[in-house]
Formats: structure tokens, C-alpha cells, sequence
């Protein structure tokens, strides 16, 4: 194990298991493999957290902690409403290099294995998340900056598609980073967003159903 | 043979919302034999164990989803118009085979047995070949501009329509067709080379 504080080495025991989670599968990885892979006994893993459901409802909590509390700060910011959507998909997409697997894992079906309460607060993490770029998206649709002839739920679900997409196909260490991934999605986003010349004025025609998530039913 | 079975269709849909539902690990036979009324020994009279149920679904899924793909790739239209057709078609499959989508779509691949896991693979690779084809074939054309990095490019827009399994909801407000369109116009605005203005310069 790591030397380091206890956060440190709570941290560096997140990682690993994410890794065995994201590589085996959740239910292919015991605890045993997990103390292993840290080089701790596996009594000793339970100073840290009390099971493995736990560690994963904690990967799950910092991952989206991490990815929405920079991106509420973006949304927040006196940016242009493009520029804003360049930063939010550069954030997105920062963080497969800097949290590969725990990312990768969280794209996974794992949702399923999480209790009711941590699903509960995963659902409405996602949710705060689209508002983000919902809230953007609108107000660009206002100044002009985006065009106005989109559904905006079906708009932002579509980018959020193409970020978390990403983490199926990128492998750290490729031919580009994720930031450069990110540069080149950004660039598709303000060009799929980019209003067209002469087309209607500003938020005409601008039609904002209630967003879902799957689990919701509407 | 139970090919064509009422009953074994049945099994194949009702176990591809289970697997797509519980994920692989948490499906059992004899969950799913009772979902469908029957007992466990007859149940494996139609598919001899979970992993075979769990290739059927696959297989079968993607050789619908993959043929239907292709024809609309050698259809005599421009490329916008397959592209289109391509994305719009999509959304359609997500809808009608909203659970198999899930599996194929590879949400669930680290879970699954190795057989399975290749037929994923192996869907999504001939998927995207259609896929960034029609794009490649657009840039000849000169109807598409993707810039220095068509791969990148087709994988954002790729991403932008393979989600959709991860937020659709059958039934709900948003229906599969306005999706398709929605997402089409997006991915066919991304692609547009800069001097031409789609859409609107035609009408």
C-alpha cells in the first residue's frame, strides 16, 4: 500500500478497485483481489470502508462529485454561452486521463448494483448535471449564439452522449489525449449548436420538454 | 426446431429485459422461467443455459439491426440523405428493440462471457465501419467537411446517437422520431463543410 496519509491511501484503495471493476466486472471481483492488488490483508480493507458495494458507491460519488461540482463553477461563469459549452466538454472529457477507470466504470450498468439511497443520489447528480448545459444552451438559444430550431432535452442528452461515449473507445496513452479529444469535440458541438445564417430570429420556436433520465417514467 | 417459436421468442424477449435490466450476473434461468410461466427443466428445452440466452439475444438483435444498417448504406442517395436515414433509422431500433439495444450497445460488456463479449465487439466494429463509410464517403464527396480528424469526428457523433439507450425512455415525452431528426440535424450541421448553410439555404 502507498505510503501517504490516510486520505491519500483511501484514494490510492478507490483507484485500484475501480481498475478491478472496470477491467473483471463488480460481481468478478472480490475483495480478496482488491486487498491483493492495494498489498493489504483484506481485514485491513475494512478499516477503510465496510464492503465492496461501499467502495463502489464511493468511486460512483467522487466521480460525479468531481465532474459536477467544476462544471456548475463553468456554468456560473460571466463566459459567453459558447465558450461555456467548450469548457464543459473539456472538463468531461479532461477526465478520462486523470480518472480513466473510475469513469469507465461509471458508464457501465453498475447503477443496478448500488443501494436505493446512492442511486437515489446518482439520478440526481445526473440531473444537475444536464441542467448545466440545459441552462447554457437556453440562455445561447437567447442571446443568438445557438440556433433555435432544436429540442433542447434532446439536444443536450445527444452531447452528453458524445462526452461519456468517449470513455468506450479511449484508451489512455493513445494517439491523443483526452484533451485534445476534447478540443476537436467542442469544435463539433459549436458547430452542430452554430446558428444559421438567416435562420429564425432568437428564441422562436425553442420547445423544452422536461429532460428524463433513464429510470424516470414520464 | 424451436426457431421460430412462439414460446422461444418470447424467452428471447423477456430475457433480453432481464439481462439488460439486472446486467448479466444478477439473470437467472429461474427467474426467467417463471416471468414466462413455465418451469426451469422446459425453459432449457429452448436455450440450454444463461450464456446461450444471452448469445441468442445478440445474435439475433444484431443481425436484424446490421442488415437493415448496411442496406441503407448502399442505397443510391447522397450522403447526407444515408446519414440521415442512418440516424433516423437508429432511433427507431432503440425503440422497438429497446432492451436488446442496451446489451448490444456494450453498457454490459465487461460483465458478460467471452462468446458474448466478441459478438459486441463484433457488432459495434461492422456498426461503426457503416457508420464512419458513410462519413469517409461524404468528405470524397465533398459533402462533408470533418476537419484534420475524421475518426475523432465520427466517434462524437457516434457517441451522440449510441446514448440514446442510456437516456430514452419508450413511451416517454420524447419520441424516437423527433430524436432521430433532432439528432440527425445536429450530426449533419457538425459535418456541414463552412460555406454551405444546410437546411435553410434550400428552402
Amino acid at each position: 500500500m502507498a505510503a501517504g496519509t490516510h486520505a491519500e491511501r483511501h484514494t490510492h484503495l478507490l483507484e485500484k478497485a475501480g481498475e478491478l471493476f472496470a477491467l473483471r466486472g463488480y460481481d468478478a471481483t472480490s475483495m480478496e483481489d482488491i486487498a491483493d492488488a492495494v498489498g493489504l490483508l483484506k481485514g485491513s480493507l475494512y478499516y477503510y470502508v465496510k464492503n465492496k458495494q461501499e467502495l463502489l458507491c464511493q468511486i460512483m460519488e467522487r466521480t460525479v462529485d468531481e465532474l459536477i461540482s467544476r462544471a456548475e463553477l463553468i456554468g456560473q461563469s460571466p463566459d459567453s454561452n459558447r465558450d461555456k459549452i467548450e469548457l464543459l466538454i473539456r472538463n468531461h472529457l479532461r477526465r478520462l486521463d486523470q480518472r480513466y477507470f473510475w469513469v469507465v466504470l461509471t458508464n457501465h450498468y453498475v447503477v443496478t448494483k448500488l443501494p436505493e439511497p446512492v442511486r437515489e443520489t446518482m439520478v440526481q447528480a445526473h440531473r444537475k448535471y444536464r441542467d448545466v448545459y440545459r441552462n447554457v444552451i437556453t440562455a445561447g438559444i437567447a442571446t443568438g449564439e445557438f440556433r433555435a430550431d432544436l429540442n433542447v432535452a434532446i439536444t443536450v442528452n445527444g452531447l452528453l452522449g458524445m462526452c461519456n461515449w468517449a470513455a468506450m473507445w479511449y484508451k489512455p496513452n493513445g494517439r491523443l489525449t483526452s484533451a485534445e479529444v476534447g478540443e476537436i469535440f467542442a469544435a463539433v458541438a459549436l458547430k452542430s449548436l452554430a446558428r444559421i445564417h438567416g435562420s429564425s430570429a432568437a428564441g422562436a420556436e425553442v420547445s423544452q420538454p422536461a429532460s428524463t433520465w433513464a429510470g424516470e417514467s414520464r | 426446431m424451436t426457431k421460430n417459436n412462439p414460446m422461444k421468442s418470447m424467452i428471447l424477449r423477456k430475457g433480453a429485459e432481464m439481462l439488460a435490466l439486472r446486467g448479466f450476473h444478477a439473470t437467472t434461468t429461474r427467474d426467467l422461467a417463471q416471468e414466462v410461466g413455465i418451469t426451469q427443466p422446459s425453459l432449457y428445452h429452448y436455450v440450454s443455459s444463461k450464456d446461450e440466452l444471452l448469445r441468442e439475444v445478440l445474435a439475433g438483435a444484431a443481425s436484424v439491426a446490421l442488415d437493415e444498417f448496411a442496406a441503407i448504406a448502399a442505397l443510391e442517395v447522397d450522403s447526407k440523405e444515408k446519414l440521415r436515414r442512418l440516424i433516423i433509422h437508429w432511433a427507431s431500433v432503440v425503440d422497438r428493440y429497446y432492451y436488446e439495444a442496451i446489451a448490444l450497445i456494450g453498457h454490459m460488456a465487461i460483465d458478460v462471457p467471452e462468446a458474448s463479449r466478441r459478438i459486441i465487439e463484433e457488432t459495434n466494429e461492422h456498426y461503426w465501419d457503416i457508420w464512419v463509410g458513410i462519413i469517409k464517403e461524404g468528405v470524397e464527396r465533398g459533402e462533408f467537411d470533418a476537419g484534420a480528424d475524421v475518426q475523432i469526428v465520427g466517434l462524437a457523433l457516434a457517441g451522440m446517437c449510441s446514448w440514446m439507450t442510456m437516456w430514452y425512455s419508450p413511451g416517454g415525452a420524447l419520441k424516437a422520431e423527433s430524436i432521430g431528426e433532432t439528432l440527425a440535424t445536429m450530426a449533419l450541421a457538425a459535418l456541414a463543410p463552412d460555406q454551405d448553410s444546410p437546411r435553410l439555404d434550400e428552402g
